[in-house]
């Protein structure tokens, strides 16, 4: 009897494997396959289609907004009067321009902008520790807006980018979750790309970080 | 054979009570795809958590503690709905581990970032921010998990045997799912707040009242829907029921994700998720009212022989594969309800004793019998 079960079961498999096993199995192989190769791929050789238009207004977190240079496409975040959903106080944005990254990350942070750089270089020496990867840092100087916030910046050189770290404070708007005292917002603005694409860019990065503002 | 033990043997067969799983089964292609996938996903997974733990490490650990004891709490109330064990432990610890760590780094971290991204190259950077995770979540993710479901079909053809086990199975593959995500978003939530740990507590507090209608109830109706799509020998496959169940599951996860963008800045916007939460737990208890009637027949025809040799009750058999309010009104209304627990209990095990022995008449069983005998005596 167990020769006759071991022979049967051997007859239902092709090098080992049981046949009615490899029709599911390979479903489930294929499906992580396309989920992470596949679209990633796609996605990697896909263009943006919808470049920033002149007078459109990027809402970096609720009540403070940027202009952001017309060509550059905006990968994260909300353009004013665009979308449904709330933009909270804490929220992304990145603007991308061929190689070069504009990224805005906005959150409640009451201390001064060289605190918050302070915290940020705290944080991104962590990582590069973690990730074993140097990038040289220059000195700290001052950064300001059209509508007079001022901010701290500082330059920074790694092995394949270059690029600006700039802190900025912003009181913004009286939210229901502050009980209609305003709140102080945290703009990390990262920069980069490759030295010369930074340069031919300078221009409009410095007029999308001097555009930023609080809604009146 | 007399009538009863022929209902007895049928009941063993058909509910698969007292199979092993065994995970190892190098015939069975389903366990290397799922070795592959685990130590796939475990290798992206440690990637974030390495992040995490260099810079984070305070959000990450707080998140590993109190997502681990809301684990914990989660894996007890599945089991207890799961009265009679029909998924075994290894089994569902299986699942459990597909869904933190295949479901997440093999399938849905990558696929996920991939189809926003996508979505805001085709459609606009504002159109991904509304509807950008609506509409890729519930698509990959409930594939990533449901895939897992499936593997674990493959893997355990004779446990898995009604869309009961299905819901069951689902609900562990989404629980796993459901709390690696929120440790993940305990440390991302102070990595996007400068590193303020006050962040966690928020996300912390956010996640743990949002966790009932989450993940473990997404795949415990898609779960269910795959068994009925794809049909069990005992369980004829009903393709539109099953079907229809994994896509309402897509689409409430969907409904779920959106619901800010639904809800837009008024202040009915709660109203939406909501609206939600109540559709999906009425859908879970649905399916759940529905498919278990099956696994309290089993236990009937499983216990029926016990009744004609003495040892269980008309009035326990009826308590024992009654739902749960017959149980709960007949322990209530015994002379010593702790004492009527105990008797049950023992008896639960004589029957799991049973099907682990095929109904035949072992010391073991015996031993199971006594057992009962004991706890009614004490």
């Amino acid at each position: 009897m167990a020769t006759s079960t071991t022979m049967a079961s051997a007859a239902r498999r092709t090098g080992g494997i049981d046949r009615q096993t490899v029709k599911p199995a390979l479903l489930v192989l294929a499906l992580a396959v396309l989920m992470s190769v596949v679209l990633p791929t796609v996605d990697g050789k896909t263009a943006y289609r919808h470049a920033i238009h002149k007078g459109e207004i990027a809402e970096l977190a609720d009540g403070i907004t940027l202009v952001p240079a017309p060509g550059w496409d905006l990968t994260t975040g909300a353009l004013v009067g665009r979308t449904r959903s709330p933009v909270g106080s804490t929220a992304a944005t990145e603007l991308v321009a061929g190689s070069v990254r504009f990224s805005v990350q906005a959150a409640p942070f009451a201390g001064t902008p060289s605190a918050l750089l302070r915290r940020i270089n705290e944080i991104n020496a962590d990582l590069r520790h973690a990730r074993g990867r140097a990038a040289a840092t220059g000195r700290h100087y001052r950064v300001t807006t059209r509508h007079r916030v001022v901010g701290v910046a500082e330059n920074f050189v790694g092995v394949a980018r270059e690029g600006s770290v700039v802190a900025f404070v912003f009181r913004s708007r009286p939210t229901a979750g502050s009980q209609g005292r305003p709140i102080r917002e945290g703009l990390e603005i990262v920069i980069s790309g490759p030295d010369d694409l930074l340069s031919r860019r300078r221009d409009e990065i410095v007029a999308m970080i001097r555009s930023i503002r609080t809604a009146s | 054979m007399s009538t009863l033990a022929a209902d007895r043997r049928r009941a063993i067969e058909q509910s698969g009570w007292g199979e092993d799983f065994r995970l190892l089964q190098p015939h069975n292609l389903a366990f290397w795809v799922y070795g592959v996938l685990v130590v796939a996903g475990a290798y992206v997974v440690s990637g974030q958590v390495s992040i995490a733990a260099a810079a984070y490490s305070g959000a990450l650990f707080s998140g590993i503690i109190a997502f681990g004891l809301l684990a914990v709490a989660y894996l007890w109330f599945i089991h207890y709905g799961d009265r009679y064990t029909s998924v075994p432990r290894n089994l569902s610890a299986v699942g459990f581990v597909w869904g933190a760590v295949a479901a997440t780094g093999a399938f849905a971290l990558l696929g996920n970032d991939a189809v926003m991204s996508l979505y805001a190259k085709a459609f606009g950077a504002s159109f991904a921010f509304d509807w950008g995770a609506a509409l890729a979540a519930p698509i990959d993710e409930e594939l990533a998990k449901g895939a897992g479901v499936l593997l674990l079909l493959v893997l355990a053809p004779k446990l898995i045997r009604s869309p009961f086990d299905g819901l069951i199975l689902g609900a562990f593959v989404g629980l796993g799912f459901q709390i690696s995500e929120d440790i993940s978003y305990a440390w991302i939530g102070t990595a996007n707040a400068f590193g303020d740990a006050r962040a966690t507590s928020v996300t912390i507090v956010a996640r743990t009242v949002a966790s009932i209608p989450s993940h473990w109830m997404y795949t415990g109706i898609f779960g269910a829907g795959l068994v009925w799509f794809i049909g069990r020998p005992d369980a004829p496959a009903r393709r539109r029921l099953g079907g229809g169940l994994m896509l309402t599951a897509m689409l409430l996860h969907g409904l779920w994700d959106g619901s800010a963008a639904i809800g837009g800045n008024s202040v009915f916007g709660w109203i939406v998720p909501m609206a939600v939460a109540g559709a999906l737990i009425s859908v879970f208890v649905w399916v759940y009212d529905s498919t278990e009637p099956i696994e309290r027949k089993w236990m009937r025809e499983l216990m029926a022989p016990e009744v004609a040799l003495g040892v269980v009750t008309p009035a326990e058999l009826d308590a024992l594969a009654g739902s749960r309010s017959t149980l709960r009104s007949y322990i209530r209304t015994q002379p010593n309800p702790t004492a009527t627990e105990r008797v049950l209990a023992a008896e639960t095990k004589l029957a799991h004793q049973i099907a682990r022995d095929d109904g035949a008449d072992t010391a073991a069983v015996q031993q199971a019998r006594n057992a009962v005998a004991r706890a009614r005596s004490v």
